[in-house]
């Protein structure tokens, strides 16, 4: 079981990685990311949206009404240039992470 | 077939269950509004796959409204709101009161004389009362500075009382004078209750007053706006 620390310290990855691909309303973000990881990260409303809003004040993500096909109204967040250069370093850093865990306790990335 | 009951209304029901979510108008429906689609999401997800109870597992979604209103409110409030509503409004309002002071003490000691410059007693400086009498002013000025920076009414009440607060300050101040430097037989004219009432407790009152009328205004109407329509139509 990953704990809620780690899962907190992979949430924001996790959300700006899933933006890197294309924009996404709220409800999207949190039902890929679940999908993804199969069950493992799980978003739930109140831990996604005082995130998302953390990181649309760093300017990181940049959040737009829309209107669906459907007629009803999503707020859309998209990768700010701020948030794109984020990717890189934190994958790295995760990789680090999960490398030095790896040659700790055995902790395959696989 | 049994018909399903229409979807709930999750816009007015965000809104009743975050309740009084301190943000400004805009950014509290615009939260509003995107908490509703989510809830809306979900329970539309929910209907399709056929659960037995949508509403009951979409309610489920948010353990603690009041837990989520105030994450939300901590991640989207800025965190150089406390000194734009409180603390330079506030230092003003002090700037005024000891203006007040000075110019009540430049115009009445001449005439008045200067009583001992730290007896707070009951026998009051000449200028004390002229000096109350005007710092509903420097209340009133904490007060409306601290609302142009949309404050919200325990901000501005906060930010009109520093010429009050400034007096506690003052005392730490005094008693390290009269515990090192002033003769011990001076502290017997040094009535703490009587420092109390005439300068912390009389001035926050008159602060208090000054900043009365403007302690409601738009903050509190933001705070009441009723959502508009519901997100879930």
């Amino acid at each position: 079981m990953i704990t809620t620390r780690i899962k907190k310290g992979s949430a924001e990855l996790a959300i700006l990685a899933l933006l890197a691909e294309e924009s996404l309303h709220g409800y999207e973000i949190a039902r890929r990311i679940e999908e993804q990881t199969g069950g493992v990260l799980r978003f739930t409303l109140a831990s996604l949206y005082p995130l998302l809003y953390r990181m649309e004040k760093r300017g990181w993500v940049r959040g737009a009404w829309q209107t669906l096909p459907s007629g009803r109204e999503r707020r859309r967040y998209e990768l700010t240039a701020r948030g794109r250069k984020q990717v890189a370093p934190m994958r790295k850093e995760w990789n680090l992470f999960f490398g030095a865990l790896h040659k700790l306790a055995g902790v395959s990335r696989g | 077939m049994a018909e399903r009951a229409p979807a709930p209304d999750w816009r007015q029901l965000a809104a009743q269950r975050l309740g009084r979510l301190k943000l400004a108008p805009e950014e509290r429906r615009e939260v509003i509004a995107e908490l509703a689609a989510h809830l809306d999401d979900r329970y539309r997800a929910l209907c399709a796959a056929g659960s037995p109870d949508p509403e009951g597992y979409t309610l489920a979604l948010v353990a603690d409204w009041n837990a989520l209103g105030r994450k939300i409110q901590k991640s989207k409030e800025d965190p150089m709101n406390f000194p734009r509503r409180v603390f330079v409004p506030g230092l003003m309002a002090l700037v005024l009161a000891q203006a007040l002071m000075s110019t009540s003490h430049h115009l009445l000691v001449p005439l008045f004389g200067v009583p001992t410059a730290w007896q707070f007693k009951w026998s009051v400086p000449a200028y004390y009362v002229p000096w109350l009498l005007a710092l509903p002013l420097a209340g009133a000025l904490g007060a409306w500075l601290s609302r142009r920076a949309e404050g919200r009414p325990g901000q501005r009440f906060t930010a009109a009382l520093f010429p009050a607060f400034f007096a506690p300050v003052a005392m730490v101040a005094l008693v390290i004078r009269v515990t090192f430097f002033v003769p011990q037989d001076a502290l017997e004219t040094f009535n703490f209750f009587e420092w109390l009432l005439a300068w912390v407790l009389l001035p926050a009152l008159a602060c208090s007053i000054g900043a009365l009328p403007l302690l409601s205004g738009a903050a509190r109407e933001a705070e009441q706006t009723p959502p508009s329509q519901t997100a879930s139509a």
